[in-house]
């Protein structure tokens, strides 16, 4: 194998899937890269793929290629190489059981390992296809991805096609957020639950998105990525979601966030509740910490019901308001101690619920 | 009561030669296994004392990068840290990691 590739180039396709590759893995070959080098009709290319059993990303990029060939190198090795690399040209050649890197006048002999070791997934075939902004519908709901490892099947985004719309919902038990766009596929797919280091590593920009009922594949110009799914039962989330709560609430985005972040400086390290008491035309924000002290902050209201306590973690509260575009958001509550709903008029398609919390 | 209490004082003297002082009023200690694992799963788990890296003092002594109250707490030590807070043990030392941030313990659940 024997190739010569932009500096630049190789640095790019390294960087896209390196990320996949798990940084601490004890089986050497997962923290490796496959390089293969071919030529074809339109010239010569060098793709990398790299994987975590779970993930398989592979991008490629343009390279004058002298003999074609695959082989296994280390992820890290071969990244720091391409990105401090002096030279705007790198040439890499496999000899005997080195793959001798040059840059300029820097030479580095890099241990191999074979390309047939490498992992690899059955691609199968999928169910549905369809040009989207994954990254766009994914990222107001990305925050409330669970973290709890008992409830595996909340690891991750559920995205189901429902009423010619591609919905899109995470949650954590605590709090809920859905984002939907009209579905721009015409068939229809069971809904999937996408893990969370997949959504990390979602290009920008609209894609080419392949799903079936055990995969997802994900295609942007060169940089394709194919990810296992979770396997398990979303809860059905459209149970806990209030349609009859009754009292509304407007307030500006900036304002309830900033308030909040002010009053929880005296809360408590674990557990910042804050307590919302609305009022006809003014909200106030309180609270108590035994250790520490207390702290109140007002801000004005669109609400014109019988007064009404509610209390919530303040960090759930100011990180759920922030997936908003910045305006009126409106909160419609039921009780105390049911939960509330957040909209706004300004994102449609966006929707979040919160769970209240017992604050003394 | 009191009969119990001295049986158990009378077993950690032969076994250990000492009976570990009561703890202060408010203050928390686990009871058991069971309620030390709870503990570190809810909030050393979290935390970022607990994370920290071995260091070596300045007689080249190796300190482990452990959490002290933690380390000291689960052998039957009263910590000041340790609270009762609303019918619930909290540490007032807890600073979150915010890599693997902690589950709010006062919100409700939806499932």
């Amino acid at each position: 194998m024997r190739f010569t590739i932009a500096r630049a180039d190789l640095a790019r396709v390294i960087g896209a899937v390196s990320k996949i590759v798990e940084a601490r893995s004890t089986i050497p070959i997962l923290s490796s890269l496959l390089l293969s080098a071919s030529t074809d009709a339109n010239g010569g290319k060098l793709t990398v793929t790299g994987t975590d059993l779970d993930i398989v990303g592979t991008a490629s990029a343009p390279a004058e290629v002298d003999a074609p060939g695959t082989i296994c190198v280390d992820a890290k090795l071969l990244g720091d190489i391409a990105r401090k690399a002096g030279a705007s040209d790198v040439a890499v050649s496999l000899d005997a059981d080195r793959l001798t890197v040059k840059s300029g006048r820097s030479r580095f002999n890099l241990a191999v390992l074979p390309a047939g070791d490498f992992p690899t997934m059955n691609e199968g075939s999928y169910d549905a296809e369809f040009e989207i902004d994954l990254a766009a519908l994914f990222a107001p709901v990305g925050f409330a991805i669970s973290s709890d490892d008992v409830r595996y099947y909340l690891q991750g985004i559920f995205m189901h096609s429902l009423d010619g719309k591609i919905v899109a919902v995470a949650t954590d038990g605590h709090r809920l957020s859905r984002h939907q766009v009209a579905y721009p596929g015409e068939d229809a797919f069971k809904g999937i639950i996408v893990p969370r280091k997949t959504v990390g590593l979602l290009p920008k920009g609209t894609v080419h998105v392949s799903v079936s009922e055990t995969k997802i594949r994900i295609a942007s110009g060169d940089f394709v990525l194919t990810s296992k799914l979770i396997d398990g039962t979303f809860p059905d989330y459209q149970r806990v979601i209030p349609t009859q709560n009754d009292k509304k609430i407007i307030f500006g985005s900036d304002d309830m966030r900033q308030a909040a972040v002010r009053v929880s400086v005296v809360s408590s390290e674990r557990g910042r509740a804050v307590k919302l008491s609305f009022a006809a035309g003014e909200a106030k924000l309180s609270v108590n910490n035994p250790d520490s002290g207390s702290a109140t902050d007002e801000i004005f209201v669109n609400y014109d019901g019988d007064p009404i306590d509610i209390g919530f973690n303040a960090t759930y509260l100011t990180e759920l308001v922030g997936i908003f575009p910045a305006g009126d958001i409106t909160l419609a509550l039921a009780d105390s101690g049911s939960p509330s709903v957040f909209t706004s008029e300004k994102a449609p398609e966006l929707l979040a619920v919160l769970m209240p919390m017992r604050v003394h | 009561m009191a009969e119990l209490d001295e049986f158990f004082a009378k077993a950690l003297r032969a076994q250990v030669g000492f009976v570990p002082a009561a703890p202060a009023a408010g203050l928390w200690r686990p009871a058991s296994e069971d309620e030390a694992a709870k503990f570190e799963r809810e909030w050393c788990r979290h935390c970022i004392h607990d994370k920290a890296e071995d260091w070596e003092d300045e007689f080249g002594n190796h300190v482990p990068g452990v959490c002290v109250i933690l380390d000291c707490g689960m052998v039957g030590n009263p910590m000041e840290e340790w609270v009762i807070r609303d019918d619930a043990p909290a540490c007032l030392a807890f600073e979150q990691d915010p890599r693997f941030p902690a589950r709010c313990l006062k919100t409700k659940e939806m499932f």
